[in-house]
């Protein structure tokens, strides 16, 4: 059920993230790429859930099935601190264009 | 000091100096400049001298270093494999970047330098050699982010109107692959359970039928094409290479597009090579992108006229892999190393003529023989090399070994050769805007090439002339190192490598 959700948010995170992507505000690019990154992580913390059970500790008598995969949440860790470095980078940029152009690229006179 | 620490260094001294120069640059002022121009020179030498150790190691041992970081063995921990190929590819970078900073110190004013020039551009390197020598695809695309946020910094240092505009569109489309690129991990992880090469390369030739392995050659060759600059991914590339600063576009137009072709190089000798449907979409990508130079004709700026030959030029290396026979796979080593080589000196080139000349655009600038006719006999080197016509360099031997190992197949042989004539008359262009003719510049100050930019072009010329020169022995020795290079990279010889003959 909740693996059904996630999917159907991470979808719908998708959708609006390339459609916002495809405007010309320079706001709405930058929330559809952001909308991008997380629908990206959403997706590569989905299997972690599939399988979530134990925390990886092993125990005696527990079979090996039972535990969580810690490998993809290291991943999706490093993958958020990455893409939030570069969001950062991206929003002064933006900043930057919405400053020296209108939309369509277009030089702003001032 | 084993040879695997030393394998390490050559991605821990630019990290470590772009943040001893960062911290130099921001707290020193003018001296911390100084201070960082003294400490990047230490650095680009040092490497080439590392790098050159650990190639000859790896050659006389036969066999790839492999480096567990974090003391983890192979298909769990994640490892860095320095192989011949990728020490080659680590050589070159090491050499254009040694090239881009005798051309930087003079030309690119304090101002510029003190926005974090060295730590941006040293930061740029270390994600370039981590990506080259990495042997862990998640760890792949850590690098590949290190490089596209530094490259992006690096494109918009001036900040003016164009770069702002050039950089932005850059950085969005760099955060789309990521996300490609992220998707492909996650297939790649739940379907193998593994993001060692290695180990993924040992899993999918067992499992070649899988559907879903299709799925992740679209996968990995999405983002990869589009970095590598390949036909229709080359849209990103003329507009950011015009607008940096011109010192590093010899850096970028030489190694950025190049991880991309080093990774489709890897993904089909040795991840994908089961794939065949892989190979003849390659053929048709490369003559693609070899056609690409005719978009070169209605350009007017020297700079986009390069960026257009370089997706042109990688069409030749795509071939190569694309015919995938050991020898094609030789020459593809060997192209590369040429190409990288001339394309910098190229960009350099075009920098050291807006430098002088207060601008790159062949209608505004013209007749620069007559005062700068050092410039114009590198141009003329480099531009025909470039094209593969001038004897005794290294576009001829590298257009002659792709052109004979693609032999079978006569329409390859075909096109390559049109293209390179093609490549000719766009240089001639070049030549006789810029170098002939009347004397016409934006600034004229006359101002005097700096001696420390002329040497950094002609390192990359006298490379090419080296390269191609019979009796020098350059040549089979840079042809030997690409066949062990090959046979080196093979799965049979790498997978035990790294697992440890599991």
């Amino acid at each position: 059920m909740e693996y059904d959700v996630l999917n159907v948010t991470a979808g719908f995170l998708f959708f609006s993230g390339v459609f916002l992507t495809l405007q010309d505000d320079v706001h709405q690019k930058y929330a559809g790429i952001a909308y991008i990154s997380s629908a990206t992580l959403l997706w590569l913390f989905m299997p972690v859930l599939d399988s979530a059970v134990l925390a990886p500790i092993i125990l005696d008598g527990v079979p090996h099935s039972r535990y969580a995969d810690p490998t993809l949440q290291a991943l999706i860790l490093t993958a958020i601190v990455i893409g939030l470095g570069i969001l950062a980078f991206a929003s002064v940029l933006g900043l930057l264009f919405r400053e020296m152009f209108t939309h369509f690229g277009r030089r702003r006179e001032d | 000091m084993s040879i695997e620490f030393f394998a390490a260094l050559l991605i821990l001294l630019p990290l470590g100096g772009a943040a001893v120069t960062g911290f130099a640059t921001a707290v020193g002022g003018r001296y911390g400049i100084i201070g960082s121009e003294w400490i990047t020179s230490v650095i680009a030498i040092t490497l080439l001298a590392i790098d050159v150790v650990v190639l000859l190691a790896v050659r006389q041992s036969g066999t790839p270093v492999v480096i567990s970081m974090g003391n983890w063995a192979a298909p769990f921990g994640i490892v860095l494999v320095a192989d011949l190929l990728s020490l080659t590819m680590v050589l070159l970078s090491s050499i254009v970047f040694a090239a881009s900073f005798l051309f930087s110190l003079e030309t690119v004013d304090n101002a510029t330098k003190a926005k974090f020039f060295y730590p941006l551009f040293l930061a740029l390197v270390a994600g370039v050699h981590g990506s080259f020598l990495t042997g862990d695809v998640f760890n792949l695309y850590v690098m590949v982010e290190i490089m596209a946020l530094s490259s992006a910094a690096l494109m918009v240092l001036r900040a003016s109107p164009q770069q702002v505009r050039e950089g932005w569109l850059y950085l969005l489309l760099n955060i789309g692959l990521a996300a490609v690129l992220l998707v492909a991990l996650r297939v790649t992880y739940t379907s193998f359970g593994t993001l060692n090469m290695a180990d993924l390369a040992q899993k999918i030739a067992q499992h070649p039928d899988e559907p879903i392995v299709g799925l992740l050659v679209a996968l990995y060759m999405i983002p990869f094409g589009i970095k590598a600059a390949l036909f229709l991914g080359y849209f990103w590339l003329p507009g950011p290479y015009a607008a940096a600063v011109p010192a590093v576009t010899g850096y970028f137009s030489g190694l950025l597009t190049k991880v991309g072709v080093y990774v489709i190089f890897r993904l089909a000798t040795l991840i994908f090579p089961s794939q065949q449907n892989l190979f003849p979409i390659l053929l048709a990508l490369a003559v693609l992108s070899m056609l690409v130079v005719f978009l070169a004709y209605s350009e007017t700026n020297m700079r986009r006229i390069l960026g257009y030959h370089i997706t042109s030029q990688i069409g030749y290396m795509i071939l190569g892999i694309g015919i995938a026979t050991d020898q094609a796979y030789t020459a593809v080593v060997f192209y590369i190393f040429h190409h990288v080589a001339v394309k910098g000196g190229l960009f350099l080139i075009a920098g050291a003529v807006e430098f002088v000349a207060g601008s790159s655009d062949l209608a505004k600038v013209s007749g620069l023989k007559a005062r700068y006719e050092a410039l114009g006999t590198l141009f003329l080197v480099l531009g025909l090399s470039l094209a593969g016509v001038m004897p005794f360099s290294s576009g001829m031997v590298a257009k002659w070994s792709i052109l004979r190992a693609s032999m079978p197949h006569v329409q390859y042989v075909a096109v390559g050769l049109f293209v390179g004539l093609a490549t000719l008359l766009s240089m001639r262009k070049i030549w006789n805007a810029i170098f002939w003719g009347k004397e016409k510049m934006v600034e004229t100050l006359y101002l005097p090439l700096p001696r420390s930019a002329f040497a950094g072009i002609a390192i990359l010329a006298i490379l090419s002339l080296a390269l191609g020169m019979p009796g020098l022995g350059a040549t089979n020795l840079l042809w030997t190192i690409a066949k062990e290079a090959t046979a080196m990279m093979q799965p049979e010889v790498y997978i035990p490598a790294v697992l440890g003959g599991t």
